[in-house]
């Protein structure tokens, strides 16, 4: 006989850790259930951005440093039960799945991948406000440029010259950038 | 242009929201009021001794837009 593996310890000990990990807090609240307009604020993103950070290197790092023990006594105990003609290869086959199944969960929670997730969850929840700031931030540049252009080109301040730039439309397009501002 | 998302498409809700659109929202509302003379009318003068004075005032406007960004 192999004798005591401790394989089974280390799974149980790999489940305790996984249930310890604050998944809700891994995978940003506001990506579930999408804010209202009246609660979302960026401070209130990146508090949230903090804490799935604070967990990557928490509990989901104690997950991966456990699955990786998992996975290395795996593979010592896959390559024991190959050694020893007693044991059946089908007990070393599980070694070898135990061994990889640890392996890809280690790799789904290292800080590499974890922190993709979150940056790309923090993007996601807060694009609809981004296109609405970037509209603001991109075109506003563009439309004080163009009014600028326009009025040098009136040259003598005549209500001709000015109408035949435009000036109007010109800013126009400025203020409408900034748009609806209460009054 | 693009267009805004109507609920939220304001430097005033922007602000408030935590971005930085590089003016404060008093300042820019200032703005937008005296913008929108020159914005409402194809034209806001009738004389050139006027459209000098308007030439020069929608200049310092434009300077003042330069630095929102």
């Amino acid at each position: 006989m192999a004798g005591f593996t401790g394989v089974g310890e280390s799974l149980t000990k790999l489940k305790a850790t996984y249930d310890k990990v604050a998944w809700d807090v891994l995978e940003l609240p506001w990506v579930k259930t999408k804010p209202s307009q009246a609660d979302f604020t960026l401070p209130k993103l990146e508090a949230m951005t903090k804490a799935a950070v604070a967990e990557m290197n928490g509990g989901a790092a104690a997950l991966r440093t456990q699955a990786l023990a998992t996975r290395d006594l795996a593979k010592k105990t896959e390559a024991q039960f190959k050694a020893n003609k007693a044991i059946p290869s089908s007990s070393a086959a599980l070694c070898t799945q135990i061994a990889a199944a640890a392996e890809h969960l280690a790799i789904s929670v290292n800080t590499n991948s974890l922190s993709t997730f979150i940056a790309n969850d923090a993007a996601l929840v807060r694009q609809p406000y981004d296109v609405t700031f970037n509209a603001v931030k991109n075109k506003l540049p563009e439309f004080v440029s163009a009014l600028e252009k326009g009025l040098n080109a009136v040259g003598e301040p005549t209500p001709e010259n000015w109408l035949a730039q435009n000036m109007m439309t010109l800013c126009r397009n400025l203020n409408q950038t900034l748009a609806t501002w209460p009054s | 242009m693009p267009q805004l998302e109507p609920n939220i498409g304001n430097v005033a809700k922007l602000t408030d929201k935590g971005y930085n659109v590089g003016t404060d929202v008093n300042t820019a509302n200032a703005f937008f009021k005296e913008m929108e003379v020159f914005a409402a009318k194809g034209c806001p003068f009738k004389d050139l001794e006027d459209g000098k004075k308007a030439k020069q005032a929608l200049a310092g406007l434009i300077a003042r837009a330069k630095h929102i960004r």
